[in-house]
């Protein structure tokens, strides 16, 4: 027990949520996304936008996993779409995370009227429907991927801020804190040695959660004609696109295993980070 | 068949990602009808989880190996259904905090009655009845009214003075309280320490008495035994053990307590004692152990454990014998 | 004491309501000193108010009448804004080791914060400033050693530090910050029983030798007598005696002083019950106050 081989050693360095043959194939997949978001279109076999190829073609037989109604290979699509869903997804959670987390500390540390203040405009944004809300906002600033995003950022802080907010209050109560209170530490000092550090665990699972959410709600803008436009690739267009062809199955089940498998991978990474990131809390 | 509770060399251990790690060492004891066997010992040296075991509650992933006989009856023989038989049934158990070990939003009265009925199978008049005997026993007064009320509207001592009733309701042959006292005022304790020895005398029940506070431990046992990282160092009759300790552990243990034996009795005597030491023979450093929980989580790092352990094994074994 | 020299803390009449229906009145009137180098042991149980006290003299409860005040200047509660650099000259351990200190830091930084306090408040005291700071500066390293520990622990975080072993690293932040006046708010009620002795010691001995004022809280008498030169005994948010330790344990005048130390088990063997208190009518009874020697 006392002396490990390198084997049990490099096992050790893994964070102990993927120390699991589930979290480690996550992982790797996660991995794998992330290397396709930069190397994308090098690798695709053909060009995701040219309509060379025959039409509904079924997989395995021009390419891989077929083609779509206008004849581009949609596994080439797939892989340069990874760069847009997946990294406009995580430019949405981490800046909502930024945004939400900002309000959360502050009502949650400061109380009375800031708190007031800030939870009572949280609530008046999380009465509107999410999509329709973010559809107007999209609507109003005009159709970009940009603004899809920006849209998208308004009605996804919300979360952060509660789910922020009452991880404070809770920590707020900590010994600790008093203490560092009574050693003279400042309001910000205070957040953010002792505060900030403790949110951060949660909120990365839930921003981990999100991501998903996030290429989703940001697909449906696209769909709507509000987001991604024609003809560039994105995972959530291309779904909604083949709601039109039921028949030709593998035009929307491929894209839709992409946004699941990013999902579920992301999930296990938010998990092993909250470990990670949680050297005191985190179960040995 | 002896009467009462035996357990016979109960060893413990949890399995976990480095294989298992032992909790319990060849734990032996000998509860007799109308007598307190304490079991005294600090955090994380295995006192809870050994009363835990005698009702079948052992930790999850837990290997348990021995004998624990109640009345003559092999219980690790017993398993699932029939265990349910005998907790409660026929061993009380009394937690330390009866903020908790009470059900929050179910009268006294139902508490009092449900496991009576099951146990028993009495009609509900007859549990009612029997639920007044039991809370007259106890010391809790109001009657009727009584059944009627909530936890929340008790006070703590009164509280612990419900849960005994509850532990006591179906009239068991032994009562496992672990720290029943501790969450409590002294002026309460001493309330709760005086029912507890008026039971075991009136009622002649066998009762397992875990506590990590010496002073509770020398007011109500009869025989003491002290356990040090999951083994009994030292077992004998209560005077003998804190006038007359065996093991240096023990010995240690008094030695750091205020008026015990050969303990701080006076100022000056703090003068004589190493701040900085623990109550351990083995000369660990700073060795106060971690929490009773961490014996299943949050242990420190596991290599020093095992270096902390490999230093107290000679001694010990030389005073075992 | 003598009364001549300037108390370092003094509280008067305070009172304490907690807002609920009824609101609680945790403080009925407390007054007190306390003198510089002193170790005052504040004894009573749960609900007597007396961590009640410790709020108050740290500014983190405003108490709603009386005054309280640290070398004669009023304490400020505490609020959003920074604490008054004067007033961290009031430090501070707490109850619980689980939360004492920060889990997710390592104990050295969190030592240091007690460090930078005391050089920033030696930086701005003046000279003839009562609770200017004195002492050599040292460094984490020197503070864990001091409590008892190693040097290297600085890295770890506090949850591979047993219960004990945390308190005296929150000793050591507290100290650091070389306070006059430093409060223990039952600092040792949950360690196991042959290190509370040991940890009360300690806590006494580095206070008294920085030249700090030591107000040990808890509702364990057995210990405190060991380490206080007075004890100040507390029941229903009132004072109920006071006086030099060995008078009030060997000759309490307070019915409730005497239940208190007559329901206290020594472990001795003897297999005594202790006497259980009849009741509590007595306890209003008027304070009982020891004269100094």
């Amino acid at each position: 027990m006392t002396r490990r081989s390198p084997t049990a050693r490099l096992w050790r360095a893994i964070p102990p949520g993927l120390r699991q043959p589930l979290g480690l194939a996550a992982g790797l997949i996660a991995l794998a996304w992330l290397v396709i978001c930069l190397i994308g279109p090098a690798i695709a076999p053909f060009d995701p936008l040219a309509q060379d190829l025959p039409r509904f073609s079924p997989p395995g037989e021009v390419s891989f996993l077929g083609t779509d109604e206008l004849g581009r290979d949609l596994f080439s699509r797939i892989l340069a779409g990874a760069r847009v869903t997946i990294g406009l997804a995580l430019v949405l959670v981490c800046l909502s995370m930024l945004i939400g987390s900002l309000l959360g500390l502050l009502a949650g540390f400061f109380g009375r009227w800031v708190d007031e203040a800030i939870m009572r405009f949280t609530d008046l944004v999380m009465a509107f429907p999410t999509v329709i809300l973010a559809m107007v906002t999209a609507a109003a600033l005009g159709a970009s991927l940009f603004n899809a995003v920006l849209a998208a950022l308004v009605v996804s802080w919300p979360q952060y801020a509660r789910v922020v907010r009452s991880i404070v209050l809770g920590l707020r109560g900590n010994d600790f804190v008093w203490s560092g209170r009574l050693l003279g530490f400042s309001a910000v000092r205070s957040i953010r040695v002792d505060i900030l550090p403790g949110t951060m665990g949660p909120t990365l699972v839930l921003a981990s959660l999100d991501i998903g959410t996030a290429a989703l709600l940001l697909s449906g803008l696209s769909f709507l004609g509000l987001g991604a436009r024609p003809p560039t690739p994105e995972w959530g267009s291309m779904v909604s696109a083949a709601v039109s062809h039921f028949d030709k199955w593998w035009l929307g089940v491929f894209p839709g295993l992409a946004i699941l498998t990013v999902v579920i991978s992301f999930n296990f990474i938010g998990d092993a980070l909250r470990d990670a990131l949680d050297p005191g809390v985190a179960p040995r | 068949m002896t009467p009462g509770l035996r357990i016979d060399s109960l060893s413990l251990s949890i399995r976990g990602e480095d294989g298992l790690t032992p909790i319990l060492d060849r734990v032996s004891l000998q509860v007799g009808r109308g007598e307190v066997q304490g079991l005294a010992g600090e955090s994380g040296s295995g006192k809870t989880i050994t009363g835990l075991t005698v009702i079948g509650l052992e930790p999850p992933r837990a290997e348990v190996t021995g004998r624990i006989w109640l009345d003559g009856e092999d219980l690790m023989a017993i398993t699932g259904r029939s265990l349910n038989a005998i907790r409660g049934r026929r061993v009380g158990m009394v937690f330390q905090d009866p903020t908790t070990s009470l059900h929050p939003q179910l009268t006294v009265g139902a508490q009092l009655t449900d496991h009576v009925r099951y146990h028993l199978g009495v009609s509900r008049a007859e549990a009612l009845e029997r639920a007044q005997t039991a809370l007259d026993r106890v010391g809790v007064a109001g009657g009727r009214e009584t059944l009627r009320r909530y936890p929340h509207e008790f006070s703590g001592g009164q509280r612990q003075r419900i849960a005994i009733a509850i532990a006591l309701a179906c009239e068991p042959a032994v009562l496992i309280a672990d720290e029943p006292t501790t969450a409590l005022d002294v002026t309460v304790q001493a309330g709760v320490l005086a029912l507890i020895r008026s039971l075991v005398d009136s009622l002649g029940l066998a009762v397992l008495f875990i506590t990590h506070d010496l002073g509770v431990m020398s007011a109500v046992a009869d025989r003491v035994a002290i356990m040090r990282r999951g083994r009994i160092v030292e077992n004998g009759e209560r005077a003998q053990v804190f006038t007359a300790p065996a093991h240096p552990y023990t010995r240690e243990l008094l030695a750091s307590l205020p008026g015990a034996t050969g303990g701080l009795r006076s100022r000056a005597d703090l003068a004589g004692i190493d701040p900085f030491g623990s109550g351990d023979p083995t000369g660990d450093p700073t060795g106060d152990r971690p929490a009773d929980a961490a014996l299943v989580r949050d242990r420190p790092a596991d290599d020093d454990l095992a270096g902390r352990e490999s230093t107290g094994d000679g001694r010990e074994e030389a005073a075992d014998a | 004491m003598p009364s001549e020299r300037a108390p370092v803390i003094r509280a008067r009449d305070i009172e304490v309501v907690y807002p609920g229906h009824p609101p609680v009145r945790a403080v009925r009137g407390v007054s007190f000193d306390l003198f510089k180098g002193e170790v005052v042991g504040l004894v009573g149980e749960s609900g007597c108010g007396k961590s009640t006290i410790a709020k108050v003299l740290t500014g983190l409860v405003r108490p709603a009448g009386g005054a309280v005040e640290y070398h004669g200047q009023p304490i400020r509660p505490l609020g959003v804004r920074r604490r008054p650099l004067f007033q961290t000259g009031i430090q501070m351990v707490f109850q619980d080791p689980g939360s004492s200190l920060n889990p997710r830091r390592p104990v050295g930084p969190q030592i240091r914060d007690g460090l930078e306090l005391a050089l920033r408040r030696r930086r701005q005291a003046g000279p003839g400033d009562p609770a200017q700071p004195a002492g050599p500066t040292a460094n984490p390293g020197d503070w864990l050693e001091r409590v008892g520990l190693a040097a290297g622990d600085q890295t770890r975080y506090p949850g591979s530090f047993s219960g004990g072993q945390r308190q005296r690293v929150a000793t050591a932040r507290a100290l650091a910050a070389e306070p006059d006046v430093l409060i223990g708010d039952e600092p040792i009620s949950a360690l196991d029983a042959s290190t509370q002795a040991k940890v009360a010691y300690l806590m006494s001995k580095l206070a008294v030798s920085q030249g700090a004022v030591l107000l040990f809280i808890s509702h364990d008498l057995s210990v405190v007598r060991l380490i206080a030169d007075r004890l100040l005994v507390m029941w229903s948010g009132r004072i109920v005696e006071s006086g030099p330790t060995e008078a009030v344990w060997s000759n309490p005048g307070h019915p409730y002083t005497k239940v208190l130390l007559g329901a206290i088990p020594a472990p001795d063997g003897a297999g005594r019950l202790p006497a259980v208190p009849a009741g509590t009518a007595a306890f209003d009874a008027p304070p009982v106050i020891h004269d100094d020697p």
